[in-house]
């Protein structure tokens, strides 16, 4: 019974210690006259990820707005960029960003005013389809209690018309959601591609314009941008 | 008589008549046979390491920049500029090399020499190809330099610097005229010029590094 058991243990050792006694790694030696030679192999992992970074915030302040001038009530169009929106007018007040702060030293070009620095990377191959996403939080995060008057959702997104060759992102104005919504990827396509600028310009298009109570204060929301592939 | 007789016992133990002719009084005796041995003069090298580096290892959040891309951090920043560089993540060495491991991301690599005339030369190069489709940036962004801990006669290059395709002298060091297997370990990195801009393209890839030694 001694005997069988240290037997046994014998052949686990054995069976244990084979594959480490035969892993092997590079050329080996070589020897010759004058010359030799051996190699080494280099096996480099790029992992397949995609990635998405935006360097600019953005503000929308309606007091450079505030019109000097008469504004007339009106049963017509709310006219862009008019605060408070005139009386009576219909559908939405539209406010173009005022500022848009930039990380310094964000790679050139700058952003076209009031756009945002948005940029994404794809090194992914033989994956699902790429998406680019935006949404918006539901509620503003700061400021005074009630919010603004409005809803978060009348933030608007649309591709820059500048640093954005690919052309991704809205063709038009368009109202964030507040679940992660398609924006287009343009011409990005299924290959990999090295950072590329997809600059977005973002505004506000106050839907309810004239009937808006417009609390006064200072409001702040996060709008998020998704790159994913699957 | 005796002596007749004793003479003739030395022949038969002695293997004969040369023992007899040379010393017919002794009781024992010796000669010679030469032995020829030829030591050919010869050069060797053994690798016994392969490299990994991969980029999976220096997933890192990152911001935009135009300063230098900042090394070990994957994917580059966006607009960074220069060469992102990766250290090796791991090499796998033969078991049971002799001496110490190779520091990790170094090749175990020895060189020979019994050939005291003519120039030594050490020289790397790498394949021109990766395997499949390839990562998006060349092979020749792979470097080597000296690893200090496993490398006495400092040969190879003491900063790191690109391979080449074609054979390129990394230097001997203080190699001696002659020498006995003598560790010359190599650290491996890998420095992408550019590297913000490039397509990389998932997977894993593998080339080969060539490490030669001659003398003539």
């Amino acid at each position: 019974m001694r005997s069988k058991l240290i037997a046994l243990t014998a052949a686990a050792i054995l069976v244990a210690a084979a594959p480490s006694a035969f892993a092997q790694s590079g050329g080996g030696m070589k020897s010759g006259l004058a010359s030799a030679a051996t190699t080494s192999v280099v096996t480099v992992t790029i992992p397949g990820v995609v990635g998405i970074d935006i360097e600019t915030d953005v503000a929308i302040d309606l007091s450079s707005y505030v019109v000097g001038g008469i504004v007339h009530a009106n049963g017509g169009v709310c006219p862009a960029n008019t605060f408070p929106p005139p009386a009576g007018c219909t559908a939405a007040s539209t406010y173009a960003a005022t500022g848009a702060t930039t990380t310094g030293g964000a790679p050139a070009p700058a952003p076209a005013p009031n756009n945002i620095w948005m940029a994404v990377f794809c090194s992914k191959t033989g994956a699902g389809p790429l998406t680019l996403q935006g949404q918006v939080a539901a509620t503003w995060l700061t400021g005074p209690v009630g919010g603004p008057g409005f809803p978060t959702t009348d933030l608007r997104n649309m591709r820059s018309a500048s640093n954005n060759a690919p052309t991704a992102g809205n063709a038009a104005a368009t109202n964030f959601a507040t679940s992660a919504t398609s924006i287009g990827i343009g011409t990005l396509g299924a290959t990999t591609f090295g950072w590329t600028r997809v600059d977005q310009l973002i505004d506000l298009a106050v839907t309810t314009g004239s009937a808006t109570t417009f609390n006064a204060g200072t409001y702040t929301t996060t709008a998020t941008f998704t790159i994913a592939k699957s | 008589m005796r002596t007749l007789l004793r003479l003739t016992a030395l022949t038969l133990l002695s293997g004969g008549l040369v023992a007899f002719a040379q010393s017919p009084a002794a009781a024992s005796d010796r000669t010679t046979s030469p032995l020829n041995v030829s030591i050919p003069g010869v050069v060797g090298i053994d690798v016994e390491s392969d490299v990994s580096i991969n980029l999976s290892s220096y997933l890192v959040a990152s911001r935009a920049t135009t300063g230098a891309c900042p090394p070990n951090v994957f994917p580059p920043p966006a607009g960074c500029t220069g060469a992102a560089v990766y250290a090796a993540t791991a090499s796998a060495t033969t078991a049971g090399v002799p001496g110490a491991l190779p520091t990790s991301g170094a090749v175990w690599i020895s060189v020979f020499c019994n050939r005291s005339a003519g120039t030594l030369s050490i020289s790397q190069s790498v394949a021109a190809a990766w395997s499949g489709t390839g990562p998006g940036f060349p092979t020749t962004a792979l470097r080597t330099r000296g690893d200090a801990a496993h490398n006495g006669p400092a040969a190879g290059f003491p900063a790191a610097t690109n391979l080449t395709t074609s054979p390129v002298s990394i230097g001997a060091g203080s190699l001696p005229a002659t020498f006995t297997w003598t560790r010359v370990d190599q650290i491996f990195d890998l420095a992408i010029p550019n590297a913000s801009t490039v397509p990389y393209n998932a997977g894993a890839f593998t080339t080969t590094v060539t490490f030669s030694i001659s003398k003539s």
